[in-house]
């Protein structure tokens, strides 16, 4: 349904079914995805239910633990979040925001009690996602995490509250409040004492409801979470699948080289220079796992290890060749048999030129046979073999032609 | 797998979009460490200009960015279909070589990468046909 087969180019590889090469992706989907989006929930709860001063305090109390770094601002003073960050906050989250909502009043104690459900329940699918061995059961855990937040969510729906909904909130609010005056311009004074409260629960209520009709936790970070244990039962465990690897590798394979390189057709540049230091690379690792292995190595890796890996190829080396006159051409008609132009219509040319353009002592006479015992010289365009940038034996023909009495780029002359 | 990245140390707005490849049959500890060499870069994709969402030249342009990314990926691919079913002999590292199936197996991308790879609605899940106004319950019967 949502797929346009002819456009998915996975579709026309063998072997290959486009849906499955889907991979669940922790850092995106939860780190810089839900618990980014929970924060924001968070912080709103809090600051509607009084509590804020208190969860910034907690947050800057941590204390050191080993391989926890303890957070320096307060949760609002940071302005930017790595995964790495987000995976710190997946650890604290919890316990910071359960000491933060301490001692509930009345009214309070249900919502509280339901935050911090649907908090942990996503926390603790987090870190059951990051298990590296499951069982049926961790799965079946995990199931009934991600079963737990989904009913709990509610509690942040308020939250969720987009433009356009508060828009048109305020857009209704302000249409009751409209037909109110009108109203309480008929209505006795000693009743009037009485309505502005009743005015205000009534907004409050038809807000929520509002809210409630409108808001929804349609996004689609929500939605992948539930492939998560399909593809755990089918293909293991997601640290496998991390896209963490290809952030580390644009370090090491795309920013060093473009820092290193002229910046001059990058793309190129980058994809061949980072080759050989790869395969030097893993010539390296190669040694160094045999020398771990010692002295029982056998005789044919040792055979192996001075056989170069690839055929190198001695550099192919061509000659320049140079402007220069082609032998086979000596009078008129092999040139028309090689450049293909018959001779009626070389003829004609070359008398007309003689006409228009030579002084009347040089002109040609008009007499076919004269002119076609008249020598001619096929030259050959200057042709210069220069070496692509950084190949040994690829060369490409750059052709030079003349420029006439116009000067190089129609410049003053070079002195070099 | 695909990632979009920025050059940084660039006043321009300069992307690369770049495609690694790696072998499936790696454990997970020796993929993942950052000196093992287990990803290599293959090439770098054509990142098209940032569009405006409505004009009609740029919807036509759009049409042309996703048939340019959809050759490039022609071509990437253009060896693993004949390979896929015979196999192919590889160099091992230890001296012997192995009869092998390559086979495309997984794309780690984010979702925009998904997106833009399976041609894809932005608010559609790439791997079930679960409608839109349906994302935010626990529906799993797609």
């Amino acid at each position: 349904m949502n797929l346009g087969i002819g456009q998915n180019i996975f579709h026309r590889l063998d072997r290959v079914l486009a849906s499955d090469l889907y991979k669940p992706d922790i850092l995106h989907t939860i780190y810089l995805g839900l618990f980014k989006y929970m924060m924001d929930w968070i912080e709103a709860f809090v600051t509607k239910h009084g509590r804020l001063q208190a969860f910034d305090e907690h947050w800057k109390a941590l204390p050191p633990y080993p391989g926890f770094l303890v957070p320096k601002k307060a949760y609002r003073e940071v302005t930017q979040w790595q995964g790495k960050e987000m995976r710190n906050l997946g650890r604290c989250i919890q316990g910071v925001l359960a000491v933060a909502l301490r001692q509930p009043a009345g009214a309070q104690a249900i919502p509280f009690k339901r935050a911090l459900r649907c908090v942990r329940a996503l926390v603790d699918f987090n870190m059951m996602a990051q298990y590296r061995s499951h069982t049926p059961d961790t799965i079946a855990y995990m199931e009934e995490y991600l079963d737990q937040f989904h009913r709990m969510k509610d509690i942040f729906l308020e939250f969720r509250v987009t433009k356009r909904t508060q828009a048109k909130v305020d857009k209704q609010r302000n249409e009751i409040r409209r037909l109110r005056a009108l109203m309480r311009e008929c209505v006795a004074t000693s009743q009037r004492r009485r309505m502005p409260d009743d005015n205000r629960d009534e907004e409050n209520e038809m807000r929520n409801d509002m809210v409630h009709g409108l808001s929804h936790f349609n996004f689609i970070k929500m939605h992948l979470l539930s492939h998560f244990c399909d593809h755990i039962h089918r293909f293991g465990n997601i640290l496998m699948y991390s896209t963490e690897i290809g952030e580390l590798a644009h370090k090491t394979q795309i920013k060093q080289g473009w820092r290193q390189l002229n910046k001059n057709d990058a793309a190129c540049q980058i994809v061949h220079s980072y080759g050989p230091q790869h395969a030097i690379q893993m010539r390296l690792l190669n040694l160094q796992s045999l020398k771990n292995c010692g002295p029982n190595l056998s005789p044919d890796v040792l055979k192996h290890l001075d056989r170069t890996t690839s055929t190198v190829w001695p550099p192919v080396i061509c000659r320049r060749i140079w402007k220069g006159r082609r032998g086979d051409v000596s009078n008129i008609v092999d040139f028309s048999r090689i450049s293909g132009v018959s001779l009626e219509i070389i003829y004609r040319e070359l008398i007309r030129y003689s006409r228009h353009n030579l002084p009347i002592d040089h002109r040609l006479l008009e007499d076919h046979a004269t002119l076609r015992s008249l020598p001619i010289e096929l030259l050959r365009q200057l042709e210069v073999p220069v070496l692509t940038f950084q190949e040994a034996d690829v060369y490409e023909i750059h052709g030079a032609r003349s420029t006439v009495t116009l000067h190089f780029r129609n410049q003053g002359s070079r002195n070099d | 797998m695909s990632d979009q990245t920025n050059f940084t140390n660039l006043p321009l707005d300069k992307k690369a979009w770049a495609v690694y490849f790696t072998i499936g049959n790696l454990p997970l500890a020796r993929r993942n460490s950052p000196g093992s060499m287990a990803v290599l870069l293959l090439p770098l994709l054509p990142v098209p200009p940032k569009l405006s969402k409505s004009s009609k030249a740029d919807r036509r342009q759009r049409k042309i960015n996703a048939d340019t990314l959809q050759d490039v990926f022609e071509l990437i691919f253009a060896p693993l279909p004949d390979v896929a079913h015979v196999g192919i002999p590889i160099d091992c590292a230890n001296s012997k070589v192995r009869l092998c199936f390559p086979i495309l197996s997984a794309w780690i991308a984010d979702h925009m990468e998904n997106v833009a790879l399976h041609w894809l609605k932005t608010n559609t899940c790439p791997k079930c046909e679960v409608p839109t106004n349906e994302l935010g319950t626990n529906a799993r019967s797609y």
